[in-house]
């Protein structure tokens, strides 16, 4: 199944692509055709669509080869995402787990202290965090911990402390997102009749709340957690321009810009196996977490 | 309440743990100013742009330019005033006005210790202009005797008019007298190559650092893949004394202006690479040493004259007449410096004594909105029209452009009554509407390759493939072509600037600004120059003052 989406994504991929007009040996500086000619040979673009498109097809599925880059030349596409995979992925499982830990606390806090003082500064918080642009919040943050407070650089990527800021201005939606609907899930749990029963069996406030409510509310937010993951870890383009951050993002917008065919497809491909892959992780883990899923 | 307060508990932690965080990775680090160690005589800089190559027969942008124009070196190299001076080259001799014969440096090395040898300069050049090189730069090389036919297939590339007499002797042969040769000699196409590097590394050849060899006044000695370059000054360089910065540092790929502006604020760049005029007066207020540098790139709109209204002389004529280019630089595009233009030969290329402006000086007044709108009258009736229909204009979908077209488009409807329709598109889209003649009308702007009026004047000719506009005139035609093969500098100049009058009275194109970029810079580095054409900024005069300086 995984790979037949594979397939169906990798096609509509390249339709789409080729349907673009212009092609990634266009330059601003038009060049003879002699040179068009050796240029469009060396990458195959000489060749009828449909055997570009086998060929294609037939590398990236049978040798897990996406081919080279058009924008850096001779740089094979696996090497791009091979390098800078990883600063993306460490800043987004940075993100997310600031998110998940701050958006469950915020998340259970307002909803233990519904319509009180606690609940509505959460909740305005979390409002703030949906609204406030990633971009917005990402030159604020500059401004206060770097330039005024000195404390976390500019921008930049080597350090823990670099991470930091990023971390924050791409983690801070999710976690307010997080903070709503764990909100929401725990005022849903309350109402059900298995709270009753804990109640009645004479357990604790505490124990009601993190054996029962708290296991039983953070469902949703797992399920939301999964295909978040995948869109998170594999690069923002605005943070990653903004923070100067060697990561996948950008390619994500520069290679359409540029129409750099081989790192549309790698990335798209790459991008939708990591979903599928996180997708089924996270399926294993909600099982781990609930056993009626595990049942059915 | 006991929930609650152990829950206040919670979050109390994890935000001292949090800030705990925070601390340790900013006692990690040492946030003190990086930009600039005169100590180790370290420059950091924006790596601003990953180069699409290293490679100098194949590299064609700005920033694989600026790395090679440090790492590498021709025959020739640009002084300040873009004088070329002898650099791989320890002299040369002229013949005649279409031979030279340079004598290679006795002591100009490789970054192995080897010797440069009149031999690289000609494998380098064929090797350009080799169809199979597919080099997008190879016509620069066409001023080289047989360079074109080569490119173009038609002849072997041992009939290039470049040989090597012997290891020191390299003698040139010009297609047809070219008075800025010299100049092009300085020029990263131009830069020599050895085969048995090239032929070593095959595809991957100048694809890392260490697959590349070294000829100029740094050496790459780390490459990070869009993430951090570092130059260091070359020790086998023949004038490595005159070289005082010992590491160019680009440790940081950011592309955001105002996080490079905040980066250099933050004391982690020496200067930024450009900034927009929207941060000027911060850096202003900041007391900041604020400069502005001539990026030489001059914007025009260009009319498909394929077409029927934008192919009616009166209808450009009135859109070129009504243009206030003044109002334009001053409002609108506000970069100081930044200047109106009414031809298309910049001012700030060379004449004979002076500048080609102030020689060929070309202007004509602003806003003639009479006269333009007579022009339309008289395009209605040759085109039997009631109204005009919508028109496009067809532009690339940066935030400054987008604001340029919105004000021509609110000018042209409030002052002539003409509706625009501005058609924003990617790079790439844009080229392909514009290469295949799919718009009425198109901002473009073209930069210089050269530090020579025909690196514009032969734009519109009739054979130049980057003429969109579908116009041609075999008098613009036969003035190029003269002033190619004139072999004295005041008729050459003459002859390109009447050829720019018959743009300007034809109008295929409307040009309307030559750009300025602002940056600033750190006071303690001096004598960095920003270059229209060539390595830009370059280091090679550069120095790191012990008080900071004007």
């Amino acid at each position: 199944m995984a790979v037949v989406t594979l397939y169906l994504v990798a096609t509509a991929t390249f339709i789409l692509m080729h349907a673009v007009p212009g092609n990634p040996l266009q330059q601003e500086k038009a060049m003879s055709a002699v040179i068009r000619q050796n240029l469009e040979e060396k990458y195959g673009l000489n060749k009828p669509l449909l055997q570009q498109y086998t060929t294609y097809m037939s590398n990236m599925f049978l040798k897990a080869d996406f081919g080279i880059s058009f924008k850096q030349v001779n740089r094979p596409v696996n090497k791009i995402i091979a390098e800078h995979f990883m600063p993306s992925a460490t800043l987004g499982v940075m993100a997310l787990f600031g998110a998940l830990v701050f958006g469950v606390i915020l998340g259970v806090f307002a909803a233990l202290n519904r319509n009180g003082i606690p609940d509505m500064f959460a909740m305005v918080l979390a409002v703030l965090g949906v609204s406030i642009p990633s971009f917005c919040l990402a030159y604020f943050l500059q401004h206060i911990f770097a330039l005024q407070l000195g404390i976390l650089p500019v921008g930049g990527w080597g350090g823990f402390a670099e991470t930091l800021l990023p971390a924050m201005s791409l983690g801070m939606i999710v976690m307010a997102s997080m903070a709503r609907l764990m909100r929401s899930s725990m005022l849903e749990v309350v109402q059900q009749d298995y709270m009753k029963t804990a109640k009645a069996k004479g357990l604790s406030r505490l124990q009601i709340i993190l054996k029962h409510q708290i296991r039983n509310a953070v469902l949703p937010v797992m399920i939301y957690f999964g295909p978040l993951f995948a869109t998170i870890t594999t690069g923002s383009f605005v943070i990653e321009s903004i923070f100067g951050i060697p990561g996948l993002g950008q390619f994500f917008v520069n290679a359409v810009n540029e129409l750099d065919y081989t790192v549309i497809m790698g990335l798209t491909v790459f991008y939708s196996g990591f979903t599928i892959l996180i997708i089924l992780v996270n399926d294993l883990l909600l099982a781990v977490v609930d056993p009626r899923i595990r049942l059915a | 309440m006991r929930t609650i307060r152990s829950f206040i508990a919670i979050t109390v932690s994890s935000l001292s743990l949090a800030m705990g965080l925070l601390s340790a990775g900013a006692q990690a680090e040492d946030f003190k100013s990086t930009a600039i160690d005169a100590k180790t005589g370290t420059v950091s800089i924006n790596f601003y742009d990953e180069p699409k190559t290293l490679d100098a027969q194949k590299a064609t942008d700005a920033i694989a330019m600026m790395i090679l124009g440090h790492a590498s070196e021709g025959l020739t190299r640009l002084d300040p005033a873009d004088k070329p001076f002898a650099a791989q080259a320890e002299s040369w001799e002229m013949k005649d006005k279409t031979n030279y014969i340079f004598k290679i440096r006795k002591g100009a090395l490789w970054s192995d210790g080897k010797q440069v040898t009149a031999h690289d300069f000609v494998y380098s050049w064929r090797r350009a202009l080799d169809p199979k090189t597919a080099s997008e730069y190879s016509f620069i090389l066409y001023a080289v005797k047989n360079g074109e036919a080569i490119n173009s297939g038609k002849m072997p590339v041992e009939n290039l008019g470049a040989k090597a007499i012997d290891d020191f002797t390299l003698a040139v042969e010009l297609e047809r007298p070219t008075e800025y040769f010299l100049k092009l000699t300085a020029f990263s196409t131009y830069f020599p190559a050895r085969e048995d590097s090239v032929k070593k590394y095959g595809e991957s050849y100048a694809a890392d650092h260490d697959k590349l060899l070294f000829n100029g006044p740094y050496v790459i000695t780390s490459w990070k893949h869009n993430a951090s370059l570092v130059l260091q000054k070359n020790d086998k360089y023949w004038n490595k004394d005159a070289i005082k910065v010992n590491t160019i540092n680009m440790p940081y790929v950011i592309k955001d202006k105002n996080s490079e502006f905040n980066m250099f604020k933050d004391g982690k760049f020496a200067m930024t690479w450009s900034m927009t005029k929207e941060l000027l007066p911060e850096a202003q207020k900041s007391k900041m040493q604020i400069r502005k540098y001539n990026s030489g790139t001059v914007w025009y709109f260009q009319f498909n004259t394929t077409r029927a209204v934008t192919g009616n002389k009166n209808f450009r004529k009135a859109l070129q007449l009504a243009m206030n280019r003044e109002e334009f630089v001053k409002q609108v595009e506000g970069t100081p410096g930044t200047k109106p233009i009414y031809g298309l030969i910049p001012e700030y290329m060379p004449g004979i004594k002076k500048r080609y402006g102030d020689e060929f000086p070309l202007k004509f007044a602003d806003a003639q909105i009479d006269a333009a709108k007579m022009h339309l009258e008289l395009a209605k009736k040759e085109l039997n029209l009631k109204e005009f229909p919508e028109l496009s204009i067809l532009a690339s979908d940066a935030d400054n452009v987008r604001r340029d077209m919105e004000y021509f488009q609110r000018y042209f409807a409030e002052k002539l009554g003409l509706k625009f329709k501005l058609e924003f598109h990617t790079f790439k889209v844009r080229l392909e509407k514009t290469s295949s003649k799919n718009f009425d009308i198109v901002n473009s702007g073209w930069g210089p390759d050269y530090l020579d009026a025909m690196t514009f004047a032969d734009l519109f000719t009739s054979w130049n493939q980057n003429n969109n506009s579908g116009w041609s005139s075999k008098e613009y035609d036969r003035l190029i072509k003269t002033a190619m093969d004139s072999t004295d500098s005041q008729e050459r100049l003459k002859l390109m600037s009447d050829s720019e009058k018959i743009l300007v009275d034809d109008a295929p194109i409307a040009p309307y600004f030559q750009a300025f970029r602002l940056f600033v810079q750190d006071s303690r580095l001096q004598g960095v120059l920003r270059r229209t054409v060539g390595p830009d900024p370059d280091f090679y005069y550069a120095k790191i003052a012990e008080k900071a300086g004007k």
